[in-house]
């Protein structure tokens, strides 16, 4: 069978065995975005452990639970003194990120159905910007 | 417009997307900056993008403190978190890659001490933000795929193009599978997982009640994270109030892309 194979710039073996000497390789799957962007969650209705928690829901439909790599933005809030400023990073299941004396919680999880962003905070009204990308490709394989 | 559909081995041309190693119908995320660096307590990375792009950050772990993950593996580094378990800090603008290294305590001194580690980072081309930026405006070659409504011809910024020849992240499906792992009090459980490599490869797993990336730990006292050397897998299950240790499966996805 004829395969694909693009090797990265300066790699000269196009038979090499080394896979990560190609930028694209049909034995292996790339990740396929499905869609990407940002949204804001903000934290205003009562309950959770911390007080007032918020959610967004961004559908995918897919059918089945994709990978998804979900970073968020906490330039905002100001670390302990010492630590460095966090902006923005990647946050898997749970992030606890603790700021001054208070701290926030993020979580994000997925179904087959929908991406969800959610935080829990001790003050009313925080938000949080999250930017999210969420593939094709099968969680499960 | 015409399509550039490329099925994985085996498999044709009408499988499901999901299942494609390419299709031009899709961006791909793409690696354009990747590297290490030394750090000693904190440091940066200039990117110069103008915008904030996807990344992956993994540090090295020189002296392993678990029993059954040997030294001088490599772990996903998660903003202030680290890996849960061992430390380091990774964060992100428009305009750097931020690292700060974990601290011990040091009871001679009666001070925290910075523990030089070793961060190995991915930056891609895909944005994260909405700003616009400066971003990377030199992308040429001959493979290179614009997103809808763009022509090649005309375009340079790497954000622009759904496929170029950076480095588009390859994941080994048939390397890549499933694991059970039971959480006992205080027993933090090692699982390894042979991949036989004979390099380092970036390895992404999943928690599969939830789909959500690990490593993370819920406040009652459950975690989940892993290493990874050139043989193998290390994941790393606790529940440290959980007296009756429950079951979970976590997924791994390993890429034929090199951490080191």
């Amino acid at each position: 069978m004829a395969k694909l194979k693009i090797l990265k710039t300066g790699e000269t073996d196009i038979n090499s065995t080394d896979i990560w000497r190609f930028a694209l390789h049909s034995d292996y799957q790339a990740y396929k975005i499905i869609t990407s962007g940002v949204t804001t969650v903000t934290s205003n209705i009562v309950g959770g452990n911390l007080g007032y928690y918020g959610q967004v829901t961004i559908p995918h439909n897919l059918g089945y639970k994709p990978q998804s790599f979900i970073y968020a933005d906490f330039s905002p809030f100001p670390p302990y003194p010492g630590d460095l400023q966090i902006k923005v990073t990647d946050v898997t299941g749970w992030y606890i990120y603790y700021y001054n004396d208070s701290l926030i919680y993020v979580v994000q999880y997925l179904d087959e159905v929908n991406q969800y962003l959610y935080i829990e905070t001790p003050e009313n009204g925080k938000t949080l910007d999250f930017g999210y990308i969420i593939t094709l490709d099968e969680w499960q394989i | 417009m015409a399509n550039i559909i490329v099925a994985k081995t085996g498999g044709t041309i009408n499988d499901a997307e999901k299942s494609l190693a390419f299709t031009s119908d899709r961006d791909c995320m793409i690696e354009l900056i990747s590297g290490h660096k030394t750090v000693s307590s904190v440091d940066n990375y200039q990117h110069s993008l103008g915008y904030v792009p996807s990344y992956t950050v993994f540090f090295k772990v020189i002296t392993s403190e678990i029993t059954g993950v040997p030294n001088n593996c490599y772990s996903p580094c998660i903003g202030i978190i680290g890996n849960v378990l061992d430390g380091g800090t990774a964060t992100v603008d428009t305009d750097k890659l931020y690292f700060q290294t974990y601290q011990v305590y040091n009871p001679v001194t009666d001070t925290y001490d910075n523990v030089t580690t070793d961060f190995y980072y991915s930056i891609f081309a895909n944005t994260i933000g909405n700003q616009t930026g400066t971003g990377k405006n030199n992308v040429s070659g001959k493979a290179r795929i614009a997103k809808n409504n763009l022509s090649v011809p005309d375009i340079t910024d790497a954000r622009q193009f759904k496929f170029f020849v950076g480095n588009v992240f390859k994941q080994d499906t048939a390397l890549s599978g499933t694991i059970t792992l039971m959480t006992l009090d205080y027993d933090l459980k090692v699982i390894t997982i042979p991949h036989n490599l004979g390099y380092v490869p970036i390895v992404y797993m999943f928690e599969s009640d939830n789909g959500s990336r690990i490593p993370y730990s819920l406040p009652g006292g459950l975690l989940f994270t892993y290493y990874v050397d050139s043989s193998n897998i290390y994941v790393v299950g606790g529940d440290f109030y959980n007296l009756g240790g429950d079951i979970y499966t976590l997924k791994y996805i390993i890429l034929r892309d090199k951490i080191a």
